[in-house]
């Protein structure tokens, strides 16, 4: 189904065109040598789209060599992503777990000539903001709620969410409490195995030194896609490793949100 | 004394090499504040180029009018000695400006606002347009300009509303008594949480705050980067009325109670038989 949705899209004179991604519903003409866009994320179901009126449309006028069709792209949200297990884990000195977590990508809209000029980018899913810091300097995030996962299986590959394996080890003395994780999704990329998305292994190393962790974005395939291509490389180059401050412990909540 | 005398040619050939200093160096002089400020701005910011800028262009003044005056063969020594008893004088003259002018240098090293903040003294509320030598100009909402001495700026309190990042959002909400507080928490969590601009963290709070006259009050209180302060405060306003209208919860409006004295006394009843009624009522006669 996903080798139809990402690729290139022939927009017609006059006529609307939609694609689905998930909730996310892509309209599409072509009028003259412009491309019209519109975008809802309310489900319509198999409705007959007939009125322009219903929909508020984004034009753009292409130059004479490029043709009118779009091309869709999955690509990461361009902030991080504070990912909240249904329940929170602890893992033991010494433990080591691969989780997997769901996260809806972004559809960035190109024109589909040589040039590849970008038109628009819309959120397959509108996901709730939140900040990750102190109250006086941290930084803007998307919030969602999903269960980890221990294995994948066929039913949780959607056309419009990006699964993340994460290995996260522990060794450090101490329990490590997995309350949530901020993933630094403009440093990852996507790839597609039969139209299933991938993003690359995330390692997550606790050492133990106060609430720091290492992350690791490897920029490696994983195992469980092996062969797969890749087709969003991330939005931020990325680097080999960095230290970020990544785990949310139980114990640091109480601050947020009390104080009158 | 012939005028000739007055203005002869080695006064004149001062007055000459003044007049080039002035016109080469003058221009100079704010072409290179321009260029500090602009500099300093890229690496520091706003508010620090604009301090240095400053501090460069007042320095080359002075250094510019020393060397105009020793230019023409005045020592310096009774100039600044006629230099300090003026300053004394011009000093009580112009307390004020030099007040300004001190305040001006106070503000923008503190830095507890910065070109482009948001700010509130006093009544005023309006973005920061700039801070000069004698006032800070600020651009109100409504796009009236104010000029407000620095002096008054550093002596009053200033409110900075875009310091930081996050911005806390504070709705009072009454409900009636036969409401249920539980499912009005719940209710109040769920619509924070489906608004697209409020954060999930730090968490919405709702604590308890009376029991009213006509109504029991809540505080609910709501976080949002501050970019997005009135888009939560509008749509969350009208999210909170229209959800309690749909679970037919009841904001309610001021019940009061008249009570006029012997105007409310209980109604007096008699019981009587037929022949004391036609007493008091007669049957009228055709």
């Amino acid at each position: 189904m996903t080798k139809q949705i990402w690729g290139e899209h022939q927009t017609s004179e006059n006529k609307i065109g939609t694609i689905k991604i998930g909730p996310l519903t892509i309209l599409h003409k072509a009028v003259a040598n412009e491309v019209w866009i519109s975008h809802s994320t309310t489900d319509t179901g198999d409705k007959e789209i007939i009125q322009d009126d219903d929909y508020n449309w984004s034009r753009w006028a292409l130059t004479g060599d490029e043709n009118t069709a779009i091309r869709l792209q999955p690509v990461f949200p361009d902030r991080p992503v504070i990912v909240l297990p249904e329940f929170p884990f602890r893992l033991v000195p010494g433990a080591d777990v691969k989780i997997y977590t769901r996260i809806p990508v972004n559809v960035m809209i190109t024109a589909a000539g040589k040039a590849r000029r970008q038109l628009t980018e819309v959120p397959s899913v509108i996901m709730a903001k939140t900040w990750f810091g102190a109250f006086t300097e941290g930084e803007a995030c998307f919030w969602l709620t999903t269960r980890a996962r221990r294995s994948v299986s066929g039913e949780v590959f959607l056309p419009h969410l990006v699964v993340c394996p994460i290995h996260i080890k522990n060794s450090s003395d101490a329990e490590l409490h997995v309350e949530k994780l901020a993933i630094r999704v403009q440093r990852m990329s996507i790839f597609n195995l039969d139209n299933k998305l991938w993003s690359d292994n995330i390692e997550i190393h606790q050492k133990g030194a106060g609430d720091h962790s290492d992350v690791h974005m490897t920029g490696k395939i994983p195992d469980e896609a092996k062969g797969a291509e890749l087709i969003a490389a991330p939005r931020t180059p990325l680097k080999k490793s960095f230290a970020e401050r990544t785990f949310k412990i139980l114990h640091d909540l109480p601050g947020m949100g009390i104080k009158l | 004394m012939q005028f000739t005398e007055i203005i002869n040619p080695e006064l004149m050939a001062d007055i000459i090499r003044a007049l080039v200093v002035i016109i080469i160096v003058f221009p100079l002089l704010i072409f290179m504040r321009r260029w500090l400020r602009k500099v300093s701005s890229r690496h520091y910011g706003e508010h620090y180029g604009m301090l240095i800028g400053k501090i460069f262009y007042y320095i080359g003044v002075v250094i510019l009018l020393i060397s105009i005056l020793v230019e023409f063969g005045l020592s310096l020594t009774p100039i600044l000695g006629v230099g300090g008893i003026l300053g004394i004088a011009l000093g009580f003259a112009s307390q004020t400006s030099v007040s300004n002018v001190i305040s001006g240098f106070f503000l923008i090293a503190e830095k507890s606002f910065e070109v482009g903040d948001v700010i509130t003294i006093q009544d005023t509320t309006g973005v920061v347009y700039s801070i000069d030598t004698l006032s800070v100009k600020i651009r109100m909402f409504d796009n009236r300009y104010v000029r407000i001495p620095n002096e008054m700026m550093l002596k009053s309190q200033v409110i900075n509303i875009t310091r930081f990042p996050i911005r806390r959002l504070e709705f009072r909400i009454s409900v009636a008594y036969k409401e249920d507080m539980t499912r009005v928490h719940d209710i109040l969590v769920d619509l924070a949480n489906k608004n697209p601009v409020a954060l999930q963290e730090p968490a919405p709070l709702i604590i308890f705050d009376s029991f009213g006259s006509s109504s029991i009050d809540f505080a609910f209180h709501v976080w949002s980067e501050k970019s997005e302060f009135l888009k939560l405060r509008n749509t969350l306003y009208f999210d909170i009325k229209k959800r309690f209208d749909e679970e037919g919860i009841e904001i309610p409006f001021p019940h009061v109670s008249l009570y006029a004295g012997s105007a409310t006394d209980p109604f007096p009843v008699m019981v009587m038989n037929k022949e004391e009624m036609q007493v008091l009522s007669p049957a009228p006669k055709d």
